[in-house]
């Protein structure tokens, strides 16, 4: 992939280059907004790692650019200083995040899913992902779990959807709540609650979730890899 | 208005006298129609200066001197004819009704007059009301309209907790019962002569208002106006104390702001380095990674040179922390400022190579009391800060001289130079100049150093630009002290 990393300090793009490189992409670096938008008009770029914390722009007047001219996928890395900005990078379209300090794994984890992500909306789209464990029809409104069809109301359906269409990402709570509600000011209960019954139906142990796991904040991540199926 | 009651009778008096003499002559002069006319005309003025009271008496006392003194039978009261009942019937009428007609007249233009000060003087003490924006302001605001209105003082004690508190002198009373009597109050109370009022506000009583009065208040109308003007005196009060409540508001969101910027500059200011180690430590150390190996070795030393800084950062917290825990005196020595300005450079050059720094050290020795590795420090942060924005733009400068009771140490680079408000703000904690970049650390070198070089008695100035535009210098001045031989430490 192409790659463009947007941060103002020096280090962190001279340390994560050469991984990245090594990995097998092409990296670009932007030292601020200014040289970031530079390079979004002139580079085809599939991928960007924005820091939201620039010393010219707020990181999240980027998010547009990056999504809408660039077409590129986005991974926020934010110090956590910077929640709240985080949030609404998400909800503007950012596709994943990454807190700093980081491990260099999760990152390239991270990427990895972004860039398998962007292979699955090259083609058609899915009606069907499935894991070892797990299969969603979504024409069929099944979900079958260790071969075992699990019972889901309309609701946890939409929602387990769109965790599942998006798995390996986090999905913000706002995301959830359009998917669920059509609106997207729930009272946080609701969706804490129907959350919940999703664990227990999925979950071997609710209590110690696995596959849901709760991104404090911000929202929830399908920590299971759903491959699409046609 | 103005007379005194006393006078008034007086006049009064005086006038009847002569309406009296007027009609005697009259009479004398065979002239009964002139007489009555004359003493009619007199009760009319009476009636007309002095109201419906005074009219009535002065009209009843005429009616009993003309016929006892004037008509005949002189002396004696009695009519004798027919002739003589009826101009004493009409004077007695015409008197009355005159009295009657004139004085209420006068009287309700008195009440008309007396209603329209009082509005004026309750509009005089809104308008001085509406200046005062504090709430200490409050009882001086009305200290100038009121004692003409027979008030010879006013306090207002605002009630705090379960103390009172009088906002003008800044004097609290725990004793509840004080403010409220005072030491000679209940005498003042009990003869009227001092008079309490609630203040109530819309929140519920805010306390309460005293007027001391020069003279007992007896009407009912008195004691009203001293009500509208508590309430007047309330609503001041509690507009004073809204804005307060306000402005605090507004400090405290303000002063949370500038807390939220502070955490987030510091947060990033350690967390970078932080990143940098755990992304390179994490590369080197994966198994999912080959790097060839100058890129392992560039790794590691940008892992090293990350650990300085963030050993840099927390040496630097912890200098701000000594400053703001203060600095104790009686651990300074006296030291040789020619040593330790030489060490300061000799440091500094020993980590920036590439800077050329020139000295000018007036012949020595020069003492100082100062806590050596402190001022050294100080020195440091001084000299490092002007290679890192003026370095690149020629050679940094540090001089030595020796103005007779002080030490100037000058330290001048040939950078771009401070501008506008952030000479001001050089010296403040955390504070980074626009053009510093990622090199401008964290913001607190220069507050060290002024911390330090005043811990020593010292001042510590910046002047910038320098003559032709460009260019910074700092100047650290230190007291000079006599050579102490027995404890030359440096």
């Amino acid at each position: 992939m192409r790659i463009l990393i947007v941060d103002d300090e020096e280090p962190i793009i001279d340390t994560l280059r050469p991984v990245l490189v090594s990995a097998g992409h092409d990296v670009f670096a932007a030292h601020d907004g200014a040289q970031a938008l530079a390079a979004i008009g002139s580079e085809s770029l599939d991928l960007v790692l924005l820091d939201l914390g620039l010393p010219d722009t707020d990181g999240c007047d980027l998010i547009h650019p990056i999504k809408q001219i660039a077409g590129a996928g986005l991974i926020v890395i934010s110090a956590r200083h910077l929640e709240r900005d985080k949030v609404r990078a998400l909800d503007e379209g950012a596709d994943d995040y990454v807190d700093k300090p980081f491990s260099i794994d999760e990152l390239l984890a991270r990427i990895r899913v972004v860039e398998r992500r962007r292979a699955e909306i090259a083609g058609a789209a899915a009606m069907r992902y499935v894991s070892e464990e797990l299969t969603l029809d979504i024409a069929r409104r099944e979900v079958v779990l260790m071969g075992e069809p699990v019972h889901l109301s309309p609701k946890e359906f939409a929602l387990f959807e769109l965790l599942a269409r998006h798995s390996g990402q986090v999905v913000t709570q706002r995301q959830l709540m359009i998917a669920g509600w059509a609106s997207p000011v729930v009272e946080g209960q609701y969706l804490r609650s129907y959350m919940a019954m999703l664990r227990d139906k999925l979950e071997a142990d609710p209590s110690d979730p696995e596959l849901i796991l709760t991104e404090p904040g911000v929202g929830y991540r399908f920590n299971v890899v759903m491959r699409p199926e046609t | 208005m103005t007379s005194q009651p006393a006078q008034r009778v007086a006049i009064d008096l005086s006038i009847f006298l002569i309406a009296f003499i007027g009609t005697h002559y009259a009479q004398n002069a065979d002239r009964p129609i002139t007489a009555v006319l004359v003493f009619l005309t007199g009760v009319i003025v009476i009636a007309f200066r002095s109201g419906l009271v005074s009219a009535l008496i002065a009209a009843i006392c005429a009616s009993l001197a003309y016929n006892f003194l004037l008509s005949e039978p002189t002396f004696r009261f009695g009519i004798t004819s027919a002739d003589e009942a009826v101009p004493l019937i009409a004077f007695n009428v015409a008197a009355c009704l005159a009295a009657l007609m004139v004085g209420r007249l006068k009287d309700s233009a008195r009440e008309a007059y007396e209603a329209q000060s009082e509005t004026a003087f309750m509009l005089t003490v809104s308008d001085r009301l509406q200046s005062a924006v504090k709430v200490e302001e409050v009882e001086t605001a009305v200290r100038g309209v009121i004692p003409r209105q027979g008030v010879t003082s006013v306090e207002i004690f605002l009630a705090r907790g379960k103390a009172y508190w009088r906002p003008s002198t800044g004097e609290v009373e725990f004793d509840t019962l004080k403010p409220l009597v005072g030491e000679e109050a209940d005498t003042a109370i009990s003869r009227g002569k001092a008079v309490i009022v609630e203040l109530e506000g819309a929140r519920g009583s805010l306390g309460f208002v005293k007027f001391r009065l020069s003279e007992p208040l007896s009407e009912r109308r008195g004691s009203s106006k001293l009500q509208s003007i508590s309430a007047m005196l309330a609503l001041a009060v509690e507009r004073c104390l809204l804005l307060e409540e306000l402005a605090e508001a507004r400090v405290r969101v303000r002063s949370e702001a500038l807390k939220d910027a502070l955490l987030s500059s510091v947060s990033h200011d350690l967390r970078t380095p932080i990143t940098v180690i755990q992304a390179a430590a994490g590369a080197l150390g994966s198994s999912q990674i080959s790097l060839p190996p100058e890129e392992n070795a560039r790794l590691l030393s940008s892992i090293l040179e990350q650990c300085a800084r963030l050993d840099r950062y927390t040496a630097e917290l912890l200098d701000v922390g000594r400053i703001q825990v203060g600095i104790a005196q009686d651990g300074l020595e006296t030291v040789n400022l020619t040593e330790i300005v030489g060490l300061a450079i000799k440091h500094t050059r020993a980590v920036h190579p590439q800077v050329t720094i020139e000295r000018s050290l007036a012949q020595g020795p020069h003492y100082a009391q100062a806590n050596a590795v402190m001022l050294e420090q100080a020195l440091v942060n001084l000299i490092d800060n002007a290679q890192k924005f003026g370095g690149g733009a020629g050679p940094v400068t540090v001089s030595l001289a020796n103005d007779g009771s002080v030490a100037r140490i000058a330290i001048t680079d040939r950078g771009p130079g401070i501008h506008g408000d952030e000479r001001e703000q050089v010296f403040t904690r955390f504070f980074k100049g626009k053009r510093g970049g990622a090199k401008a650390g964290m913001g607190l070198g220069l507050y060290i150093a002024k911390g330090f070089i005043e811990a020593f008695d010292g001042a510590i100035a910046v002047e910038s630009p320098l003559d032709g535009g460009s260019g910074t210098r700092v100047v650290v001045t230190l007291p000079l002290v006599a050579s102490d031989d027995t404890s030359m430490a440096a």
